[in-house]
């Protein structure tokens, strides 16, 4: 089956799981912004965990020229089968012809649209996954963006499409995107070279989130947090570390970030907290709260239980 | 948790990460400790009861190890790590140093110091009091060791270069620096392998290809232990560098 671009939105990439064991060479972890959505929409449209999907922001419009099943997740999606709008966060589907129109209420947050089947498209070392700035996955392999005209390439199965209980997931599971809970922030790396006063600074103050957030880091402005050591030594970034530059105004690093970097940071963002930061459009504002780092775990040990048990009783 | 052997310290990252930083007589020391864990932690990796090792990230003298925390928590992760037998260790730093030997010719890197897109000369003699002639003269005076591989695909990181030069970064990372710039932060230098953001301060270009591309895998040029030298080449002599790279 082909499903060509028709409108490619803001930005659409193809991404999966991302990179793993290859950031000692320098090449990014990668993967869904949002990895909640991501997981939700490969399980809606049937398929096997880090399928590729689509990644895109604005407003995106395919074509597909088979029958097949698709599902639309994120923060506040929205979908339209051939001008029909379509419930998000549920298998549909799709006849062939149909032109599918998919994005979200929130201009800059991320829709995810899965499509069932077995995805051909090339994979750059250990992933399809596209990094614009490293020249790697997407359909060429090269890390271009979808663009209009684009065909991408799906074996469908159609062994789910007549068979299979079509899956949804109930509105009031669906994944809280707000900010009126804080973003937990397990402490570490330079945790200890930070004041008293500026880690208090940091707690009690709102964030805003900037015009400048991309797939690498959000940078937040705010009241200015600074670490009391001016030179360190490169290190490795983790996934949601906050880190400090000069100018004390935070950057929290996300999936495309550099492997290594020298500004002090002051702990990372919880596992359970950076797909609803990575879902924050510019003007947001965040809270941060510290949370230990047993504590963050047994958070996410719940999170992920959770999640299977609701997929469990959706099957 | 309680540091031990060459291990200075060990820190929390985030809920499934820790960061290890090790010790030694002087950077290069404590860098080939770092890689000795690294190679001992490789050596077992493939073994069922280190299952839940996601990711490993060396750098000057950490270690980064990342862990599904649906398989371990931080405390086992500690003790898999202390567990890695003396031996173990020892035939790593062993094999280590045979493979340095090996490769000792120093790599020439052409710099056209000073390129017009990519300097912050002015900035660095304001920062050091050193002239430009001064500043050129310093960072082409010393060879260097890559320390680390990182920060985008091929990236070195060179060091240590001469104390006066040492400056910090800039307060701001800049959005754009070319691919090719040669920069300097702290005691370290490097070449930037493609565009990207960045906050070091930039001394010139270079048409030194940083990463072999091939058809399925692209590769760093430069590996930790890898002894490069920066020589000062012309505008003409950068632009035709540019032609034989492509």
């Amino acid at each position: 089956m082909k499903i060509e671009v028709l409108n490619k939105g803001l930005y659409s990439l193809i991404i999966d799981n991302g990179r793993v064991g290859r950031q000692r060479d320098g090449f990014c972890e990668s993967g869904p912004m949002d990895s909640n959505a991501y997981d939700w929409a490969n399980f809606l449209a049937f398929n096997l965990d880090g399928t590729p999907c689509i990644e895109a922001i604005g407003e995106m419009r395919l074509k597909v020229d088979e029958d097949c099943t698709v599902a639309v997740t994120g923060r506040e999606p929205t979908l339209c089968i051939d001008g029909i709008p379509s419930a998000a966060y549920q298998s549909q589907q799709v006849s062939a012809g149909a032109v599918i129109t998919f994005g979200s209420v929130l201009l800059g947050s991320k829709v995810y649209l899965a499509i069932g089947g077995n995805w051909q498209v090339p994979k750059a070392v250990g992933s399809a996954c596209t990094v614009v700035r490293e020249q790697l996955g997407g359909l060429d392999g090269k890390g271009s963006a979808l663009k209009e005209g684009d065909c991408i390439e799906v074996l469908t199965n159609t062994r789910n499409q007549e068979s299979a209980k079509m899956r949804s997931l109930a509105q009031r599971h669906i994944d809280d995107y707000g900010f009126l809970e804080s973003i937990r922030v397990i402490p570490g790396y330079q945790f200890s070279n930070f004041s008293t006063v500026a880690l208090r600074t940091f707690e009690t103050s709102s964030y805003t989130v900037s015009s400048a957030i991309d797939r690498m880091g959000f940078r937040l402005i705010g009241e200015p947090v600074t670490a009391d050591i001016e030179n360190m030594r490169s290190e490795a970034i983790h996934l949601g570390a906050i880190q400090v530059p000069g100018d004390g105004q935070p950057i929290v690093m996300m999936r495309d970030r550099q492997t290594l970097g020298g500004y002090p940071k002051l702990g990372c963002v919880s596992p359970c907290d950076i797909s609803r930061l990575a879902q924050a459009v510019p003007g947001e504002k965040v809270n941060f709260v510290f949370q230990d780092e047993e504590e963050a775990r047994a958070d996410w040990l719940l999170m992920t239980s959770r999640r299977r048990r609701l997929q469990g009783e959706i099957l | 948790m309680q540091a031990f052997g060459r291990i200075k310290r060990i820190v929390t990252a985030s809920a499934d990460a820790i960061i290890l930083y090790f010790d030694g007589a002087n950077l290069d020391d404590a860098n080939n400790a770092c890689h000795c864990m690294l190679a001992a932690i490789d050596s077992n990796k493939k073994s069922n009861s280190w299952r839940w090792l996601r990711e490993c990230v060396p750098s000057y003298d950490s270690l980064l190890i990342v862990f599904d925390m649906a398989l371990i928590d931080s405390h086992g992760v500690y003790r898999a790590i202390s567990n890695l037998s003396a031996e173990d260790m020892s035939l790593q730093s062993f094999s280590l140093q045979a493979k340095e030997n090996e490769s000792s010719a120093v790599i020439e890197i052409p710099v056209w110091y000073g390129a017009p897109n990519a300097s912050d000369l002015s900035v660095v003699s304001k920062k050091t009091s050193l002239s430009i002639e001064e500043i050129i003269e310093l960072h082409t005076s010393t060879t260097y060791k890559v320390y680390a591989v990182g920060f985008s695909p091929g990236f070195a990181y060179m060091g240590d270069i001469p104390e006066a030069l040492k400056c910090a970064r800039l307060g701001t990372p800049r959005k754009r620096v070319p691919k090719g710039a040669v920069a300097i932060a702290d005691r370290q230098t490097a070449v930037y392998p493609s565009e990207s953001p960045g906050g070091w301060n930039l001394l010139g270009l270079t048409a030194f290809d940083m990463l072999i591309h091939s058809e399925e895998q692209s590769e760093a040029r430069l590996k930790a232990g890898d002894v490069v030298k920066f020589v000062p080449v012309t505008e003409q002599e950068y632009r035709a560098g540019l032609q034989v790279e492509r």
